[in-house]
């Protein structure tokens, strides 16, 4: 079994008294494209500074390639690859200049990929980065991140700002990178469209602690919506074995919707039986999936 | 060939499991045929590599495709029992649970149901 | 009107802290003031006016001057006004009434101490100490310092005339200011007010502009175009991203320094020439500052591609950031010592020494703007004015009486220096430690959205 390539054990961070990450644990795997969501303010780009070692952990540890994230050594460093949520370009060089400086630091750097998906993606290299559109910017600051080939890519809203167009084509490099065993992804995004198609992992952040931590297929099979339906009225509680994520009762009280995590079929067979209700299952997207773990 | 959609509940790898086990079950891939690899596949539909590779590992241990070394995945030799009068059926299950749910739903009996679908099905032969 | 009211309250708390330092100033303030007209005796209304009520009203005072006139311009940006009905308008009386107000603090303690002496029947006070003098001198400084300020932030090149806000004061400190530079100033605000109302656009303050922030200058000098041309070295790189632009640049600030500090020497008395040194500290303060406190927030750019851990990161960013600051105060001090030197031969060893000095009390001030890893807190502010106040007091502490002499009136130099230095060594340390736990995500570079 391969080395992990991110490791976070009960990682916890307060600022000023006020927890903002708690008791995160997780493990990436080389070859995992893991989605973060989350609503804004639960926590996602303070997780992934924290784990990159920008930010001091309060307690707990992460380790990235085995090395913890304070302490990384020089060779750790060069195989990440990191784009902020805020791009750090400078405003007074253009995009070559910008590319050439940061692959001054890197033994490996490719500037062949580099130029032909500069053209691919349509980023104007000879401007400066101040005359930019942030859809521009963007992709500049993802190129950057790109050039070292990392075997750990870290991205905090990398498409927020592009197009349909350049969004798929972003994600098709990314599937390039995915199709790679060795390397590994973490990328957080509000369009959660894009994380259905590609990530295999998802973590769900909600007030700073990680909701659901696993497979994207077994995120949509474990969440499912359940519309039931009696002749009469339904009890105040239906008796679920887990507590649903969400109910929402009809208004003459004889039907209710509820999102269930982790309900059997036998399960859901029994409480129909029980209540003396039809119950039909429906499965949800993941964007709906977001929804009901939030209402 | 293949409508995937990530947008839906149901998990990629499942939709493209069902929709290459109806078709070699109703006999349109013939035994023999060579899938898209798993690269192929991802970049085309724009979805992670492991999600097809899943699926084809779920087919080939069905039985459904076979790997061959060097060259991409086929469709295998189907033992009769497969395109079997029982599995064909089977394929049907998830639509006539639908149908009887609505059924129910709109509280008509099973003789309505059947009749209707008997004119349905007599359109057809 | 509410509105306008929000805004003289909120040229006196949009600090951090300064609410608590406003209160303990206007305390000290009512307190000085109520004694004084509490005693009748003039010798104690004089000890309590300038021991406890003035100190007070300049705590309450310092703030809003210093950073009105940034505030100014941040809260005149079009996203921020333009849809309000009678913005500008609403910032124009609020900002008249704010600089009304700071004038009143400053003349309080100066009305109560004159009501003293006139109840007293007793000696007429001079000019100088009269309430209309005092409101009417504040008012005119604030203007003079909030547009200035306002003018500077303008772009990246009005920054330059930075120092110009330091020494200005300097030179104008002498006896109440004529009543034509009253009338001048006074009508510079009115002109001013009618400008601001009619401006198509006010930019925000330069220093927050997009970006990694405070990239001096487009220059076209070699070294960009070398990194453009990707033959640059890692060195380069580094010295980029830290500094936001070539070495070169923050030696021409040093001339530039250098320069001001000639044009002031020519008003100030020849005799002085040992003061125009760590007047050049001073100015300088203000620059490397802020160049401590850049570098510390983009070094977050150099964390994972610099592949260093925090300790060597910032053995980095102090080589980087004390050559650039040092470099500018050397720059300065050399050009300085080579106009002051030629006639005064004998006294080359004692003003080189003085130089010396304060460039030592220069690396005590980057080192103390290094370690500012947090957003301000008690223990910097005490920290910053505990330094600012060195600065000052060692200031007065080598400025010479004698003409023919150089001695201090205080300290002689080497004691001084040796002081700086070990403030400098024990500001290192602090520094480093804090570095230790140093958080980017608290110590971010200001952002603005784009304009």
């Amino acid at each position: 079994m391969s080395e992990a390539t991110v490791s976070i054990r009960d990682l916890g961070k307060s600022f000023g008294g006020r927890a903002v990450l708690s008791h995160i644990s997780s493990e990436v795997r080389p070859g995992d494209v893991v989605g973060v969501i989350g609503k804004n303010g639960a926590g996602k780009t303070t997780l992934l500074e924290t784990v990159l070692g920008f930010s001091p952990p309060s307690s707990g540890s992460a380790r990235i390639f085995g090395e913890d994230c304070l302490g990384m050594s020089a060779a750790v460093k060069a195989r990440i690859g990191f784009v902020p949520q805020q791009d750090e370009l400078l405003p007074t060089l253009n995009g070559r200049a910008q590319l050439s400086l940061t692959g001054s630091f890197y033994r490996h750097w490719d500037k062949a990929l580099l130029e032909r998906l500069a053209r691919e993606w349509e980023v104007p290299l000879d401007r400066r980065a101040s005359t930019l559109s942030g859809g521009e910017r963007q992709k500049l600051s993802t190129l950057l991140a790109l050039g070292n080939r990392p075997d750990l890519l870290v991205l905090d809203e990398p498409v927020a700002s592009l197009d349909p167009l350049a969004r798929r084509r972003f994600l098709q490099q990314l599937l390039e990178i995915a199709s790679d065993s060795s390397r590994a992804v973490i990328f957080s995004s509000h369009i959660v469209s894009d994380l259905e198609r590609v990530a295999n992992r998802i973590w769900i952040v909600r007030e700073g602690q990680l909701l659901w931590d696993g497979e994207t297929d077994a995120l949509k099979q474990s969440v499912r919506r359940l519309h039931v339906r009696a002749h009469h009225a339904l009890p105040a509680s239906l008796g679920f074995s887990r507590a649903p994520l969400s109910e929402r009762r009809g208004p003459d009280g004889r039907t209710a919707t509820v999102t269930v995590r982790d309900c059997s079929e036998q399960e859901v067979h029994a409480t129909a039986a029980r209540l003396q209700a039809d119950i039909e299952s429906e499965g949800l997207g993941l964007e709906d999936i977001f929804l009901e773990i939030h209402a | 060939m293949f409508i995937l959609d990530p947008h839906s509940s149901v998990p990629i790898y499942q939709q493209l499991v069902e929709q290459v086990r109806r078709l070699v079950v109703g006999g349109q891939l013939a035994a023999g045929t060579e899938l898209p690899s798993v690269r192929e596949m991802a970049q085309e539909h724009t979805v992670h590599p492991m999600t097809i590779s899943k699926a084809y590992s779920q087919l080939e241990a069905e039985g459904i495709l076979e790997r061959r070394r060097g060259k991409p995945m086929a469709v295998a030799e189907q033992k009769k029992g497969h395109s079997s009068r029982a599995a064909r059926l089977k394929q049907l299950e998830p639509q006539l649970e639908q149908l009887a749910l609505s059924a129910r739903q709109l509280e008509l009996s099973a003789e309505e149901v059947i009749e209707q679908l008997k004119k349905k099905l007599g359109d057809r032969s | 009107m509410k509105a306008v009211l929000r805004i003289v309250l909120g040229y006196f708390s949009m600090l951090p802290l300064q609410r608590w330092v406003s209160g303990a100033g206007a305390a000290m303030l009512a307190i000085g003031v109520l004694l004084t007209l509490d005693t009748g005796d003039t010798e104690t209304a004089i000890k309590m006016t300038f021991a406890i009520a003035l100190p007070g009203a300049t705590l309450t005072a310092l703030m809003p001057l210093a950073a009105g006139g940034i505030a100014l311009r941040f809260v005149s940006s079009r996203s921020l006004l333009h849809l309000r009905p009678h913005g500008r308008i609403c910032v124009l009386l609020g900002s008249t009434l704010a600089i009304a107000l700071l004038a009143a603090l400053m003349a309080l303690p100066i009305m109560a101490m004159h009501h003293v002496f006139v109840v007293g029947g007793m000696r007429r006070l001079p000019e100088s100490l009269h309430p209309a003098t005092w409101f009417l001198g504040t008012a005119v400084y604030t203007v003079v310092i909030w547009l200035t300020v306002f003018t500077l932030t303008a772009s990246r090149f009005t920054l330059f005339g930075t120092p110009l806000l330091v020494l200005a004061p300097v030179v104008f400190i002498r006896a109440h200011p004529p009543a034509w530079i009253i009338a001048a100033i006074l009508s510079a605000w009115l002109i001013f007010s009618l400008w601001y109302w009619r401006v198509r656009r006010i930019n925000r303050p330069h220093w927050t502009s997009g970006g990694l922030a405070s990239d001096f200058g487009n220059f076209t000098i070699r070294p960009l175009e070398r990194l453009a041309s990707g033959r640059a070295g890692k060195s380069a790189a580094t010295t980029h991203y830290l500094l936001g632009a070539p070495f070169l640049t923050y030696l021409a600030i040093g001339a530039f320094l250098a320069l001001l500090a000639l044009v002031m020497w020519r008003l100030m008395p020849p005799q002085n020439v040992i003061g125009v040194n760590p007047l050049t500290s001073l100015t300088a303060v203000p620059i490397i500052g802020v160049l401590g406190w850049l570098v510390l927030r983009r070094a977050r750019c150099l964390w994972l591609r610099a592949g260093l851990n925090r300790g060597a990161l910032f053995r980095m960013a102090e080589g980087t950031g004390l050559a650039a600051a040092l470099g500018t105060y050397c720059i300065a001090a050399l050009i300085l010592l080579a106009f002051a030197i030629p006639g005064r031969q004998q006294m080359v060893l004692k003003m080189t020494l003085y130089a010396g000095t304060f460039g030592l009390l220069t690396a005590c001030v980057f080192y103390f703007s290094i370690s500012l890893t947090r957003s301000w807190n008690a223990e910097d502010l005490a920290l910053g004015i505990g330094i600012f106040a060195l600065n000052i007091a060692a200031i007065i502490a080598c400025n010479s009486t004698g003409r023919a002499t150089f001695s201090p009136v205080l300290v002689p130099a080497w004691i001084a220096a040796g002081i700086f230095a070990l403030l400098a060594l024990l500001l290192r340390w602090h520094a480093m430690r804090r570095w230790r736990a140093l958080d980017w995500r608290v110590a971010k570079l200001p952002r603005a959205s784009q304009p």
